[in-house]
Formats: C-alpha cells, sequence, structure tokens
C-alpha cells in the first residue's frame, strides 16, 4: 500500500486541474473523461466529483469535507482514496498543488 | 459483422504549404494542388467528427499558422466540444497572434524543434534563424498562457545530443516532450539512408530517454516514439487502422493515418462528397484492413494481432509492394531482410549523396 503524504502542509493545498487538463462529459457516451494533450483517460463517477472540485479554489481538506457532506453515505476511506488518486494524477503532471 | 469502434482523435491537416524544410518529413513528396478545404468545408468536418465521438482534434500541415482562419477553426471545434492541439513549427506566432488563439479556445500548443543548438538545428530545418525564432516563439506561447508540448525528431544527425536537447526542453517550461524517432514515409523515406542512426547511437538513446522519464516524471511527460527498424515487433501503427483515429488532408481526403496515400492501390474519399460518418462506417478503405479478419499469415494466428494489428500498412506497401504484408519490420516477416539491409548500412548507397530537402511542390522535383 502506497505511502499518503498525511502533511498538514500538503492537504491544506488546493488542488488544481493542470492548464492543459480538460474535463468533458463524452457526449457519446454520456460518461465523464479527462482529455489532456494526447491522452483521454475515462473517469467513474467518484473521479468525477474529485476533478470537478478541483480549480484551485479550495483546499484539500475543503473538497473532501465538501464530498462528506454531499454524499453522507460515503466512508472514512474517501480521504485516503482521494488523496491517493490526487497523488497519481499529479505524478502524471495532470494535477498541482498550489 | 463486426461492431464498427467509435473514433478518438482527428488529425486535421489544414495544409501542406510550410516555410521549413525539414528532411524528415513525412508529408507526401509530390502532392496535386488541390484546392484546399476552405474553412466552411472545415467547420462541418469538425462537427461531424465530433457528432461521431471524435475528442480531440489536431491541427496540424505543412503549417497551421499559414491559414488564417485557424482561430474560426479552433473556434469551431471548441463549440463542438473538443480538446483542441495547435501542431507547428512555431512560425508566424506573433504575440498578437498567440493571444487569438487563446481567446479561441486552444488547448494546447506543440512547436517543433530540430536540435538542442543553432547551426544544427538550422541547417536541418533549411531556414536561417530558425532555432531562435522556435525559442521565441516558445516564450510567445507561454506569454499568452498557452500549454506547451515540445516535438524533437531524432535521427542520426541529432540523436548524439539527447541530453543537451532533453535539458534544453526542460528549461523551455514544457509539460509534454514528444521524442520521435524518425518514421520512413514521404520526404523521410527518401531520405531514409542519410536519416537512419546506427544500433549504437539508438541504444544509448533509449538510456538517455529512459532516465529522463524516471527524472522528470510529474514535470514534464515524455513520449518516445521508437525507431522501429531497430524493433523485432512492428509498433502498433494509428493502435488499429480505422480503429481510433481518423486524418483529412489539406485536399478534404479522409484517411486511416496521414501517410495512407503511400497505398496506391486503395481509393480514399473526401468530404466534398461523402459524410464523415459514412466514410469511417462504410467506405472501402476504412474498411479494408480493420480488425483482423483481412490478416494472411504470420498475423492471422500471432497472439500479437490484436497489440501491434501486424503493423503499419504503409510500410508493408512501400517497402514489399502489397500493403497486407506483415510489416517488414517484423522479425516473423519473410521480407525483414529489407530492413536488416537497411540497418547494418548494406545497401548500395547507404551513406553516400546528400539530404533532399522538403519543398512544397506538387511537380516532381528531383
Amino acid at each position: 500500500m502506497q505511502e499518503l503524504n498525511l502533511d498538514p502542509d500538503r492537504i491544506s493545498k488546493r488542488p488544481s486541474l493542470a492548464k492543459h487538463a480538460r474535463l468533458q462529459i463524452d457526449r457519446l457516451t454520456g460518461e465523464p473523461v479527462l482529455l489532456s494533450q494526447e491522452a483521454v483517460f475515462t473517469l467513474n463517477g467518484s473521479a468525477y466529483e474529485v476533478l470537478k472540485r478541483c480549480d484551485g479554489t479550495r483546499s484539500f481538506t475543503q473538497l473532501v469535507e465538501e464530498l462528506a457532506e454531499r454524499y453522507p453515505s460515503a466512508t472514512i476511506a474517501l480521504w485516503s482514496d482521494a488523496l491517493r488518486y490526487l497523488e497519481k494524477l499529479s505524478q502524471k503532471g495532470l494535477v498541482q498543488w498550489i | 459483422m463486426d461492431l464498427v469502434p467509435r473514433p478518438y482523435g482527428l488529425l486535421a491537416e489544414l495544409t501542406y504549404r510550410c516555410p521549413l524544410h525539414c528532411p524528415y518529413c513525412s508529408n507526401p513528396v509530390r502532392w496535386k494542388n488541390n484546392v484546399e478545404l476552405d474553412s466552411e468545408e472545415w467547420t462541418r468536418t469538425i462537427k461531424e467528427a465530433a457528432e461521431l465521438g471524435v475528442l480531440h482534434v489536431g491541427f496540424s500541415g505543412g503549417e497551421p499558422l499559414l491559414r488564417k482562419d485557424l482561430e474560426l477553426l479552433i473556434q469551431a471545434a471548441r463549440g463542438a466540444g473538443l480538446y483542441t492541439n495547435l501542431i507547428t513549427s512555431g512560425f508566424g506566432l506573433t504575440e498578437d497572434r498567440a493571444i487569438r488563439l487563446s481567446n479561441a479556445g486552444l488547448d494546447n500548443i506543440q512547436i517543433s524543434l530540430q536540435a538542442a543548438a543553432n547551426t544544427l538545428a538550422d541547417t536541418i530545418a533549411g531556414a536561417t534563424n530558425s532555432h531562435q525564432r522556435k525559442l521565441d516563439a516558445v516564450e510567445i506561447a507561454k506569454r499568452a498562457g498557452l500549454a506547451l508540448s515540445l516535438n524533437v525528431v531524432l535521427h542520426r544527425f541529432n540523436i548524439d545530443n539527447l541530453s543537451e536537447i532533453i535539458a534544453l526542453t526542460e528549461n523551455l517550461g514544457a509539460t509534454r516532450l514528444e521524442l520521435a524517432n524518425t518514421q520512413y514515409y514521404g520526404w523521410a523515406y527518401r531520405n531514409r539512408a542519410m536519416l537512419m542512426p546506427s544500433r549504437t547511437q539508438v541504444y544509448a538513446a533509449a538510456k538517455h530517454v529512459s532516465d529522463a522519464i524516471k527524472r522528470l516524471a510529474g514535470k514534464m511527460k515524455i513520449l518516445y516514439v521508437l525507431p522501429d527498424y531497430f524493433e523485432n515487433r512492428p509498433k502498433a501503427c494509428m493502435n488499429g487502422w480505422g480503429r481510433k483515429y481518423l486524418t483529412v488532408n489539406p485536399g478534404g481526403f479522409v484517411l486511416p493515418c496521414p501517410t495512407a496515400f503511400e497505398i496506391a492501390d486503395l481509393r480514399f474519399e473526401t468530404v466534398r462528397q461523402k459524410s464523415i460518418q459514412w466514410i469511417w462506417e462504410e467506405s472501402e478503405s476504412f474498411n479494408r484492413f480493420r480488425g483482423t479478419e483481412w490478416m494472411p499469415e504470420p498475423c492471422r494466428s500471432c497472439p500479437r494481432k490484436e497489440i501491434d494489428f501486424g503493423g503499419c500498412r504503409c510500410q508493408a506497401a512501400l517497402l514489399t509492394g502489397d500493403a497486407s504484408n506483415t510489416d517488414p519490420v517484423c522479425e516473423l516477416s519473410r521480407h525483414r531482410v529489407l530492413i536488416d539491409e537497411v540497418i547494418s548500412g548494406h545497401r548500395g548507397d547507404a551513406g553516400t549523396g546528400s539530404l533532399v530537402f522538403r519543398h512544397n511542390s506538387g511537380a516532381a522535383h528531383s
């Protein structure tokens, strides 16, 4: 299991989609996709809900709290799942922490 | 009856005209001076492609900045919900133009560089001050707030300078770098003997690239296009014929790949006569090599047939005379010797003679 950086300095930063990355609904399937340079990433529902909120205006903590409020049945794993996902995208240059 | 897959990407070659003369260009060496599609024809083409499922459009050429209606087309593409990429030499990218492109909704600009240093770069591009003009274009693009990718085509003359090239692109602040070993079509095929690197050069390059990919993960994405002549299995060309991508060339011909005219006995359709949907789904050209049913042996029973799709049809046509042959790069191809001859330099005039620099002409020039 990958180490998660739960450094308060990290999670108080604001995740933001990279300038070259665009969130979109695929008109053919109705499913959310992340488009970037030459790539197309299909997204599941929860990935989309996270990325929709990555506009650089909310800290990671605020983002997760917002999700938890919106989806009260979400489990305690929401924190680590969301962080792990954003770190993965950050490694790919798709998300920045500002 | 197989289901026809939906396309994901459109390559819109707006013109074959170009101010540069790169000898590795894969544009056709001879092309009839067909009347280029106009703004309305391109707009319709873009909309039809979007309706069919395309999500990305690359505006390319030749040099797409030569088209005055480029901003209009980008706007049309964004309006149709497409991600837009501009694939350019950077020649013609003024401050004003960059701002207009950004306002039109351009998502990403990809600028080509020919080398890490002026003299070599200018020589390859065949234009004075080319390298500096491109560096200026990079700064202009960044100031206009455009997302930046860089592309460097690799060959015998610059492959030894890979670490300098990577360092330069890193300093320029691109988020994506495409290091593309020359693919031998068009002018590149003409210049193949001169452009072909040695095996030693190719191995050294691969090491540099793999180190750089690790070092720059998260900072700059590096895409490395392999020199397939040095591989034992062919590239999954276009990810399969008529499977994910389509190209529309400047005259409106709809092609499964930008070099498809290398296949002499295939008839291609144009947007002036048929819809994109009909061409993608019904045309002979798109169906001829779609899927795996058309494959002769050894591809037909090969466990990799749905991984590399038998390689490149254009390469099979160019080198063996028959587009349905296994790509001769494959070590299982009975034509593999054609590749081995070239990479070991045993062909008669390999390495002698000079590069033929690309020029814009419909007429046959030697």
